[in-house]
């Protein structure tokens, strides 16, 4: 994100708890208000579940300026919808993909789409979708692009399956470091 | 993006919006070298690269991603990519790997 926006980016460190999907709508809701921008992806393997990049509607304004620079005034809503939809690409894949090498469990990604819509709104259309998902593990991660006083969120919600299958994954990793 | 620095660097560049359309016009044009997103509406772009590669076995594919594991690059490697071009992009490394697989070499840093 920091080559993309041209900005220093600063991250806190991953806060991670396993809830149910009302706690994190709770917990989202509390630092989110209003309408958040979502970029949404679906990601399939031995785990799967919905990575989320959250920003707030002046934040999601903030970044398609910073991506599209001069352009951005003059570019078309689709153009900025899909700048940003691509930066969320990038940020979620990456993230995604490092702990997937990480833990030797791959993943694949559908297409981001990105929304505009309360917490609530965005977390319903998951839940609704797949049933397994009423528990889920939320990984908050805060970044803040440090010129533009910008926060946003990372989120990741996993089924009970996939949380086990993640475990797993953790509990091979430490043994491999252990070695 | 891609687009600009491509034809900034004096290329001509046909563009697809999905994999069925880049198929299409893989067979009524061959290009000498095509840049793949693995994530596409419609048809996933390493179905779209196995599908280029039995219509023309020496078509130079580079998939473009922003997956960064290990394992969606092997796949990619087995499904005939001659290289890959991380997101987001830099323009030298696009068109180093562009130049060396229309060359007849791989590009996979």
């Amino acid at each position: 994100m920091s080559e993309l926006t041209g900005q220093p980016i600063a991250l806190t460190a991953p806060n991670v708890e396993l809830c149910s999907i009302d706690r994190v709508k709770e917990e989202l809701n509390k630092i989110l208000k209003d309408e958040v921008a979502s970029v949404h992806q679906v990601f399939t393997g031995a785990i799967s579940g919905h990575a989320l990049l959250l920003v707030t509607r002046d934040g999601a304004e903030v970044l398609t300026s910073l991506l599209m620079g001069d352009q951005a005034a003059a570019g078309s809503r689709a153009a900025q919808r899909e700048s940003l939809a691509e930066l969320g690409n990038i940020i979620l894949q990456g993230s995604m993909g490092i702990c997937g090498d990480a833990l030797h469990i791959h993943v694949t990604f559908s297409v981001p789409s990105l929304a505009l819509e309360s917490v609530d709104d965005l977390l319903n259309s998951i839940t609704v979708e797949d049933t397994e998902l009423q528990y889920a593990l939320l990984v908050q991660t805060r970044f803040e692009l440090l010129k533009s006083q910008l926060s946003g969120y990372l989120v990741v919600v996993l089924g009970i399956t996939s949380f086990a299958n993640l475990l797993e994954g953790l509990d091979s990793w430490e043994r491999r470091q252990s070695v | 993006m891609l687009r600009q620095i491509l034809e900034g660097a004096g290329y001509e560049v046909d563009e697809a919006t999905g994999g069925f359309e880049a198929l299409e016009r893989y067979s009524l044009k061959r290009a000498d070298v095509v840049l793949l997103d693995i994530i596409m509406d419609g048809m996933a772009g390493l179905e779209v690269l196995e599908r280029l590669r039995e219509l023309d076995h020496g078509a130079k594919v580079l998939v473009a991603t922003a997956d960064t594991q290990t394992a969606t690059r092997q796949e990619a490697e087995a499904a005939g990519a001659m290289g890959m071009i991380r997101k987001p992009f830099d323009k030298e490394q696009v068109l180093g790997a562009v130049l060396a697989v229309v060359a007849g070499g791989v590009a996979w840093n």
